[in-house]
């Protein structure tokens, strides 16, 4: 029973690495090791609030609009709760949305096309899908283009990319005139352009099963389609099964009532049910048994301090939590997202998935293409209800006390910030992230989490090349954060760093 | 060099998609790819792979779904998977038995299609005459993917084995198992398959690699 320790699994990032352990022929017992230390929590104790989106935004390059966006909506809730907040105006609302939105497609064509879409390549698997080779794959280069205009009307709204500037405690900064806005409108016109039309699923599907090549209508939806083919034809339905249960936090607010668009949801035993803010801060907690903290830096996060490390710690083999909702690991990211929104447009989940509530590698993918077109629509929509002389920001004063809680959706799944400030000072910080829900380590009882049972039981043919486990590892889109902070007192250090070529040493 | 080699028999109906798809090639000819039309003689055939690095073979094809479906097998492993093939010869017996007269590729690929009507004809159906562009374009991309196959093509590993505090061979993993000993695997996954991006192509947006390169 050899075993195999595979690192790192990512194709940006080497935070994360597993050791499986192989028997006849298949994963017996997978560990998901996550070989960084965030400290992002300990970082924005004693700043003001309106600081801290600053800084958490900063846990990572890719999944950065999102830790602002969740820091300000857990400080505003805080303040909301205190008495001393209302509400963000609609605009400033939707201009958020926007930038949410925009930032999810990107992420999602990076998933698709980069980080993900290469293992169903003609170059990684022989699937004749020539055009998602990485590097030179005509699709591959068009992603690319899209992603960069994407990043470029980003920053129209939000200053900059990464890191943006203009979303703050109380509404957006920004004021966008008609030509921003018809300009972001043009990029966002180009990408719909490129993906083609959401009802063209189907059909695309079948040019894509006989490698017929993209249409000038569609070539966006070829590209995506292979991905989805390729991922069939390789038996993706029947590999990396979950346990079955979803979670999701809701996402964007839009134009209609109070409702989201992307409602939350709990999926377990067959049951789909709307957990309410109360609901979800009750049934959250993290456990530590195998994460290298402290005994006290678990427990529910409203209550326990952020994480104390503890790299000596017996049993312990990875730096993430292992986050739990009423004690049970939950799967969570785009499949959670439509699970909970009952939506399977093409009704790809149901017809070549096994079915739309099913948890396996392939219905993962599919999730993700569906939700990058259903947004990619209600982008256009929210842009096109942009009125560009609506109020955008409503006053803010930092000087309160209270708890508060951000629940948003990162493009890979729930995540959630968790706030307590003190006469206008950060006393208490935690971030919950869907890294952390689907690839965490096991619990106290020796529940694994999602991945770590999702990987049991996966053929592996060849010990020296397990493509399958990867190609489920990376159906979680794991990301462990780019923000490697160190904080080391009065001491002071000198390293030199290699920066990674890709795919070389 | 990589061949086309089209096979079938244009006098039964769609059995000539082949001569089609190769005529199609040789219409849009930029210095593409050589073809050749074999109708249904081995030699023929193995006459056009000689001395070709890889070989795309084109045919009507007996398999699953409605006429028209394209399918793509690779037989990189002497020709096994062409079994498929609906004439009197297979590709696999042909290569198998001929290595030693031809100097034949070392990866051979059968881009086919269910057809609509196998019965003395001359002509396409309109199902099939459709679908001929398409074909052709199949036939070009697996003749341009030009990949070493394998999974080393995306993972490093190195195998350690415990007890003969040794690095070991992956072929040797099984032995040293038997053995009862405790075998250890680090796979190094590529991650974009691409040495260097700077020489990922010519058209590459970013432009002229900096000089003295990335460091």
């Amino acid at each position: 029973m050899p075993e195999i320790e595979i690192d790192p699994t990512t194709r940006i990032e080497g935070h994360h690495s597993t050791t499986l352990s192989v028997a006849d022929g298949r994963v017996v017992r997978a560990e998901s090791e996550m070989n960084m230390f965030r400290g992002i929590e300990s970082i924005v104790l004693g700043r003001r609030p309106s600081d801290v989106p600053q800084v958490t935004q900063m846990v990572c390059g890719v999944c950065f609009t999102c830790h602002r966006q969740a820091s300000i909506l857990a400080i505003e809730d805080a303040a909301r709760r205190a008495g001393v907040f209302g509400s963000v105006p609609e605009t400033g609302r939707l201009l958020r949305d926007i930038m949410e939105g925009m930032f999810l497609l990107w992420n999602h064509a990076i998933h698709l096309f980069t980080l993900a879409g290469p293992d169903y390549s003609d170059a990684v698997a022989d699937t004749g899908f020539a055009r998602l080779d990485p590097v030179e794959g005509d699709g591959y280069r068009a992603a690319l283009d899209q992603q960069r205009r994407l990043l470029q009307g980003f920053s129209e709204f939000g200053g900059r990319a990464p890191h943006p500037l203009t979303y703050a405690p109380g509404g957006v900064v920004s004021d966008p005139d008609p030509e921003t806005i018809e300009e972001v409108t043009e990029t966002m016109a180009a990408l719909d352009e490129w993906l083609g039309p959401t009802g063209e699923l189907e059909a695309t599907i079948e040019r894509a099963r006989d490698r017929r090549g993209p249409t000038d209508r569609a070539p966006g939806l070829y590209d995506v389609c292979s991905v989805l083919v390729a991922a069939a034809e390789e038996g993706a339905d029947g590999f990396g099964v979950g346990p079955g249960r979803f979670y999701a936090n809701g996402m964007f607010y839009g134009t209609g009532d109070e409702s989201l668009v992307l409602p939350p949801g709990i999926y377990r035993d067959g049951t789909l049910t709307r957990p309410t803010r109360e609901e979800l801060v009750e049934g959250i907690t993290e456990d530590v048994s195998h994460a290298w903290y402290t005994e006290d830096s678990g427990g529910s996060p409203g209550d326990s301090p952020p994480p104390e490390p503890a790299p000596e710690k017996p049993d312990a083999y990875s730096w993430g939590k292992a986050p739990r909702f009423e004690g049970d690991s939950m799967e969570t990211g785009p499949l959670a997202r439509l699970v909970a929104a009952e939506r399977d447009p093409g009704r790809l989940r149901e017809s070549l998935g096994g079915g739309r509530r099913r948890s396996n590698t392939f219905n993962r993918l599919a999730a993700r293409v569906q939700e990058l077109l259903l947004v990619r629509e209600y982008v256009l929509e929210w842009l096109d209800a942009l009125d560009p002389s609506g109020e955008t920001t409503a006053s803010w004063n930092d000087e309160f006390s209270g708890r508060g809680v951000g629940f948003w959706g990162a493009s890979r799944g729930a995540l959630s910030h968790w706030v307590e400030v003190t006469d206008g000072e950060v006393t208490g910080y935690q971030l919950i992230t869907p890294t952390t829900w689907n690839l965490g380590p096991r619990d106290a009882d020796g529940e694994p989490s999602v991945f770590e049972a999702a990987a049991e039981g996966i053929p592996v043919p060849d010990v020296s090349a397990p493509i399958d486990v990867m190609r489920t590892i990376r159906s979680f889109d794991p990301c462990l954060g780019c923000g490697v902070h160190v904080h080391g007192g009065g001491e002071s250090f000198e390293t030199t760093i290699e920066p990674h070529a890709p795919g070389g040493e | 060099m990589a061949v086309v080699v089209g096979v079938g028999n244009p006098t039964m109906g769609d059995d000539g998609v082949a001569r089609a798809v190769v005529r199609e090639l040789d219409g849009a000819n930029d210095g593409g790819p050589e073809t050749a039309f074999v109708g249904t003689t081995a030699l023929l055939a193995l006459e056009a792979m000689d001395g070709a690095s890889r070989a795309v073979v084109v045919d009507a094809i007996d398999a699953e779904g409605p006429p028209g479906t394209i399918h793509r097998v690779r037989a990189d492993d002497d020709g096994a998977a062409a079994e498929v093939l609906m004439h009197d010869f297979t590709f696999a017996s042909a290569i198998r038995r001929c290595r030693s007269a031809y100097d034949l590729p070392e990866r051979v690929a059968v881009v086919g299609v269910v057809p609509a009507r196998i019965e003395p004809a001359v002509g396409l159906s309109p199902s099939i005459e459709r679908i001929v562009p398409d074909l052709a374009a199949a036939v070009d991309a697996e003749r341009t993917a030009d990949r070493p196959s394998g999974g080393d093509r995306f993972m490093n590993a190195s195998w350690y084995c415990v007890d003969c505090e040794a690095e070991i061979e992956a072929e040797a993993v099984d032995d040293h198992e038997r053995q009862g000993h405790s075998v250890r695997g680090r796979l190094r996954p590529e991650r974009l398959l691409s040495g260097d991006p700077w020489e990922a192509g010519e058209s590459h947006n970013a432009g002229e690699r900096p000089e003295g390169g990335v460091e």
